[in-house]
């Protein structure tokens, strides 16, 4: 009924095209994303609709079960309030809407059994760039209609994660990230200036790339670095010296000397943040890193058990 | 020849060869690249080929007795100690129309001023090699082309321009390319061409392939707008 500013299907990603120049694209919050399929029972990469900033109004023409997962919207259905990461048993004829509170940044509205359409490329996520995915490779517009199923399970009670619980993984200003292959480019003074400084996201930025602003970061050696590969959360510096983080869509090699890359557990804390956000970034080792990831993992499994255990059939 | 393996983030490695030609280096990055899409390791996603490096991708793996970045190390190392075949790819000649137009060619003025060359310099220094497709990179379907004449070396923008047009022929230090999507970049924009370089309905979406010969071949700005893909002779 309303498109929303900017929403698009996204799943998981598109692999094994990068050799033909295809980017991943996929869910800019893939801990929202997961968490939003597991809680209608769904298998994690099932196709969502990612909403930027403003969401969708969507009439369902069939029962759904649905959840919505984010930050900063609060579902509604008709004119019930219900919470972020809430399954939803939404009827026939009624309507979803997302209200956005100033910290509206991605949503993920999930619904099981996914959407009845085809993949492209492997992958239903939306490259709107070179129109592959989604709806005619295009982000969706008022009329547009999505086939759904109607739930075969329904969760027994009313469960729903607590925004504490989401806010401690998903809400903190410092991005972590792993030394880059060039970061001895620039000079030790840059380097530092770089984690002491805080960035702000520049309006210019989309699910390509955040372009910073902050301290410019000089560079000690003039050369030039031949293209090669990047992957998402790669920190490049152009010659301007304002950071630019590489996101979903971001293209999948490049010539600018990266300084670091963001490490895997804190994209999707990037994937919800906001123009105008300031940023903090911090160098931990890849030891480090792997210790994050592997203990966000056993928290997402955890609650992914919790979950489960509220599936009864209809 | 010689290589190291950098990390990039937590999920992909850079693994860099050096220490030879670069005919040498791109032969063994292909080699490599084949042997590795053989012979994959648990949670390998797949491989990107530049110039002097391939890029893994993968999903870390926690149940393998060392650490996420040892168990792949250990696999490239293994590879790569048994991947020094030399795999020769099939190759053909392309002509691609490509118009050198200030109206298309924006930076033109600029390279000519700085490089101290006229415009009809740049264009014959440019249109004259014999390119090569080093590989596909950067967006679906931009043929990165080696060859150029070291006299067209010019590094790329301070600020990448929000918006190039697809077809836009770019110069970025000693390489140069062809945009194939509406994309930004920081190259220096000295033409356009009018064929399409991807469309995902077809079966190979990338219109060129890596090892293709290019032949760049100047058209006026009105064969340009007039151009129709049934009435060129491509080979």
């Amino acid at each position: 009924m309303k498109e929303g500013l900017y929403t698009t299907i996204q799943d998981l990603g598109r692999f094994s095209f990068k050799n033909i120049g295809i980017p991943t694209a996929g869910a800019m919050d893939e801990i929202s994303f997961k968490l939003s399929n597991w809680l209608v029972f769904n298998h994690e990469n099932t196709a969502v609709l990612e909403c930027t900033y403003i969401g969708p109004e969507l009439l369902f023409e069939e029962d759904a079960l649905v959840a919505v997962g984010g930050i900063g919207f609060i579902p509604y259905v008709n004119k019930t309030e219900y919470h972020l990461f809430q399954p939803i048993h939404i009827k026939r004829g009624e309507t979803l809407r997302l209200n956005s509170t100033e910290l509206a940044s991605r949503a993920y509205i999930s619904v099981q059994g996914g959407f009845q359409i085809e993949k492209d490329l492997k992958s239903f996520s939306t490259y709107v760039r070179a129109q592959i995915g989604g709806i005619d490779g295009k982000a969706l517009h008022k009329g547009d209609r999505i086939p759904t199923t109607p739930p075969t399970h329904i969760p027994k009670t009313k469960p729903y994660l607590s925004s504490q619980w989401v806010d401690a993984i998903l809400c903190r200003d410092t991005i972590r990230f792993i030394k880059g292959n060039q970061a001895d480019w620039f000079t030790s003074a840059s380097y530092k200036a770089f984690q002491e400084n805080s960035y702000t996201i520049s309006p210019r930025s989309d699910r390509m790339g955040y372009r910073l602003h902050g301290v410019e970061l000089i560079k000690s050696l003039d050369q030039e670095l031949l293209t090669e590969g990047t992957s998402p959360g790669t920190i490049q510096i152009p010659p301007d010296g304002q950071p630019i983080v590489l996101m979903k869509d971001g293209q999948v090699t490049g010539g600018y000397p990266k300084i670091g890359t963001v490490i895997s557990a804190d994209m999707s804390v990037l994937g919800q943040k906001r123009p105008g956000d300031q940023l903090v970034f911090k160098e931990i080792s890849l030891a480090e890193s792997y210790q994050i990831k592997k203990e966000l993992n056993q928290k997402l499994q955890w609650i992914k058990k919790r979950i489960e255990l509220e599936r009864r059939t209809i | 020849m010689r290589y190291q393996i950098e990390t990039l983030g937590d999920e992909a490695v850079i693994i860099r060869f050096f220490g030879a030609s670069d005919s040498v280096v791109q032969k063994r990055i292909l080699a490599f690249t084949n042997a590795i899409n053989h012979d994959r390791f648990a949670g390998y996603m797949e491989a990107v080929m530049a110039y002097q490096t391939v890029t893994l991708y993968f999903t870390p793996q926690f149940n393998q007795g060392c650490s996420p970045f040892d168990f792949v190390q250990k696999h490239i190392e293994r590879i790569l100690q048994k991947s020094a075949d030399i795999t020769i790819i099939e190759s053909k000649t392309l002509n691609i129309p490509v118009c050198y137009d200030i109206q298309v060619g924006s930076d033109l003025p600029v390279l000519a001023n700085e490089l101290k060359l006229s415009i009809e310099e740049i264009i014959q220094l440019h249109s004259e090699p014999l390119y090569e497709v080093r590989f596909i990179g950067f967006s679906p379907g931009f043929p990165f082309l080696t060859g150029m004449d070291e006299r067209l070396a010019f590094p790329r923008k301070s600020t990448p321009q929000l918006k190039i047009p697809p077809g836009s022929v770019g110069i970025a230090g000693l390489q140069t390319g062809i945009y194939s999507l509406e994309t930004p970049g920081g190259w220096n924009i000295i033409g356009r061409t009018p064929i399409t370089l991807f469309d995902k309905k077809k079966s190979s979406p990338a219109f060129f392939k890596q090892g293709d010969r290019v032949k760049l071949v100047p058209i006026s700005y009105s064969d340009f707008i007039d151009w129709k893909e049934s009435s060129w002779p491509f080979e």
